[in-house]
């Protein structure tokens, strides 16, 4: 068991993350998803490894949300697509909810981190729009390299001249937090 | 109408303008009528041959091929243990019982819920005659839906049956049986299904037991295995389930871990570990909308942590061209490569196809994984189990090296 425990945090250490923090993000954090996908759970589990200071509901509505409260936002994209998560949701009503939440973020002087965590595999028609549509309000973006194959973030975040980090592994993630938080 | 079925026809009825109701047997029976009388007899006797061979064939399904108890197996019971209703039925099937040296959590695995998805069988199988239990109570049902082994889905064109070559130069045979409840179980299918969790569903879904779940005791055939199965999550106090299938490869949920709510970091932290090991797999959250499914169901009517798992079959999808045994067993299929290329497909593709041994090598990685997730997360409910077929072992040995010869 410890054994076990131990290969697991080795490989953590060296997961591989390219990356430079150019701005400083700072918590408590506020997060949600955008498009319903697991990716945004994914986040707070990785968070937790870090002890970050998060408050997070897949489902927040930005007239339920004191924004002042937080210091950054992060919004884990990924659509569901065709496959089971697609039940009942409405991609144009999850954009506006999102974006509402973001301009709120924005008023109160909120950081937003645009997130994709789950790769090549949250990159379709819906989770694109989701992210272009947010692409003015982004702060910097944290994406895993597969979904950037295309260069698809690479060109949002220069367009936009805001950083971007990416990494390999979902646990990758776990640097670029310790980083940009200064964990 | 053609000629044949017309002079016979007319023979009993007697409609046609230029004939004359002859009584079988009559004493004046003529030549044409003589014909008639050898051409019916002919006829029957074809439609008998054809009725007794189909019948042969369709029957040839309702032997189940050997499961070999591995070293680790110490009990197998029947799942009418847990409702005895079933006994006798087809819906009765094993329940392998591996039991820890050390006491521990209670894990169920779940193959063949849908038959025609033969990576979810052989995984199981695979468990059943490889690993031992360290700590904890593994159950495993091989054929979930054993009803549905018996027979295969008419008008697909898929194999009854395949094999794998074991290393002594010996071959297991399996069943490719159906996505649903033989109709010789249950009959017929209903317009609407009345889920037993006041939903309805489409009237075929009654006999897919992966849409049966909790299940009714006292229902039809597929509900009640579905209910024997709930008895054993709760007469048990099962702590994880883990239902293994197979999806089209044109199907978005692909080589999928899909959990119940409750079980969402446990499906994130076997995702990350999965990653590191170099299998890449999805997550998918089981909509609460979604009725009747394992994920859904179980999870929600027990205690239970919940996952189901997908890995891309090609030989079950529906851009598949001709079905043969080859095609269940490599994965390699001309028509899935061009929609490979057309970006059409949700699981990596190409000339070496999609082979068995890689769908249950995933599936067997996927579960021993999960556990180790699971002892990180519930240390005080432990599911240690030695022996799991190693990935890479299994690509390059082979299924075959894992399986037991039948004597
Ligand atoms: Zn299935």
């Amino acid at each position: 068991m410890k054994k076990l425990l131990l290969t697991f945090f080795v490989v953590l250490c060296f997961a591989f993350v390219s990356f430079a923090a150019e701005i400083l993000l700072e918590e408590p954090v506020i997060v949600t998803s955008a498009g319903q996908s697991p990716g945004a759970l994914q986040f707070t589990v990785v968070a937790k490894m870090v002890s970050l200071d998060y408050k997070f509901d897949k489902l927040y509505k930005a007239e339920d949300v004191d924004m002042s409260q937080f210091k950054t936002f992060v919004i884990v994209v990924g659509a569901s697509g065709k496959g089971l998560g697609a039940a009942g949701i409405d991609i144009e009503v999850e954009i506006n909810r999102v974006l509402a939440l973001a301009r709120e973020a924005k008023d109160n002087g909120l950081k937003i981190v645009i997130c994709n965590l789950e790769g090549a595999s949250r990159r379709g028609e819906s989770s694109d729009k989701i992210v272009t549509t947010l692409a003015p309000l982004a702060s910097v973006y944290f994406v895993k390299s597969d979904a950037n194959e295309d260069g698809f973030f690479t060109n949002l975040s220069e367009e936009a001249g805001v950083p971007m980090a990416t990494f390999e592994m979902t646990v990758g993630l776990k640097d670029v937090l310790a980083q940009y938080f200064g964990k | 109408m053609n000629r044949f079925c017309a002079d016979l026809c007319s023979g009993f009825s007697g409609t046609g303008k230029s004939w004359k109701v002859i009584p079988f047997g009559g004493e004046r029976i003529g030549d044409p009528l003589k014909k008639r009388y050898v051409q019916f007899i002919v006829f029957i006797s074809v439609v008998l041959v054809v009725v007794l061979l189909s019948g042969f064939s369709f029957t040839s399904m309702w032997k189940d091929p050997p499961i070999v108890r591995g070293p680790g197996v110490s009990e197998v019971k029947m799942l009418s243990d847990w409702l005895p209703s079933l006994s006798g039925t087809k819906g009765d099937t094993e329940v392998y019982i591996i039991r820890g040296s050390e006491p521990g959590g209670n894990f169920l695995l779940l193959g063949g819920n849908h038959p025609n998805e033969p990576g979810g069988t052989l995984a199981a199988v695979l468990m059943i005659e490889n690993v031992s239990s360290l700590a904890g109570t593994v159950y495993i049902i091989p054929r979930a839906n054993h009803s549905a082994f018996t027979h295969n889905d008419p008008m697909e064109g898929a194999p009854q049956f395949f094999s794998i070559e074991l290393p002594d130069g010996s071959r297991r045979t399996f069943r490719f049986g159906s996505r649903r409840t033989n109709p010789v179980s249950q009959w017929p299918d209903p317009t609407i299904y009345n889920h037993p969790t006041g939903s309805t569903l489409g009237g075929s879904e009654i006999s897919n037991l992966n849409r049966a779940f909790p299940g009714r005791e006292d229902g039809i055939i597929t509900e009640r295995v579905a209910a024997a199965i709930m008895n054993i999550v709760k007469q048990e106090k099962i702590d994880l389930v883990c239902d293994l299938h197979e999806s089209s490869p044109e199907y978005p949920v692909n080589n999928a871990i899909v959990f119940h709510q409750e079980a969402a970091e446990l499906a994130i932290m076997t995702q990350m570990m999965l990653e590191m090991e170099g299998v890449d797999i999805r997550l998918e959250e089981s909509p609460p909308s979604l009725r009747g499914l394992t994920h859904r169901e179980i999870g929600d009517n027990s205690d239970a942590y919940v996952v189901l798992l997908e890995v891309a079959n090609p030989s079950q999808g529906r851009l598949r061209g001709k079905t043969t045994e080859e095609l269940v067993t490599t994965g390699v299929d001309k028509y899935y490569l061009q929609a490979s290329k057309d970006g059409k497909l949700f699981a990596p593709y190409d000339e070496t196809g999609y082979p068995l041994e890689l769908r249950v090598a995933r599936h067997v990685t996927t579960v021993r994984v999960l556990l180790d997730s699971w002892n990180m997360m519930f240390p005080d409910r432990m599911i240690m189990l030695s022996d799991v077929p190693a990935y890479n072992a299994i690509l390059s040995d082979g299924l075959g090296a894992f399986l037991k010869p039948v004597s």
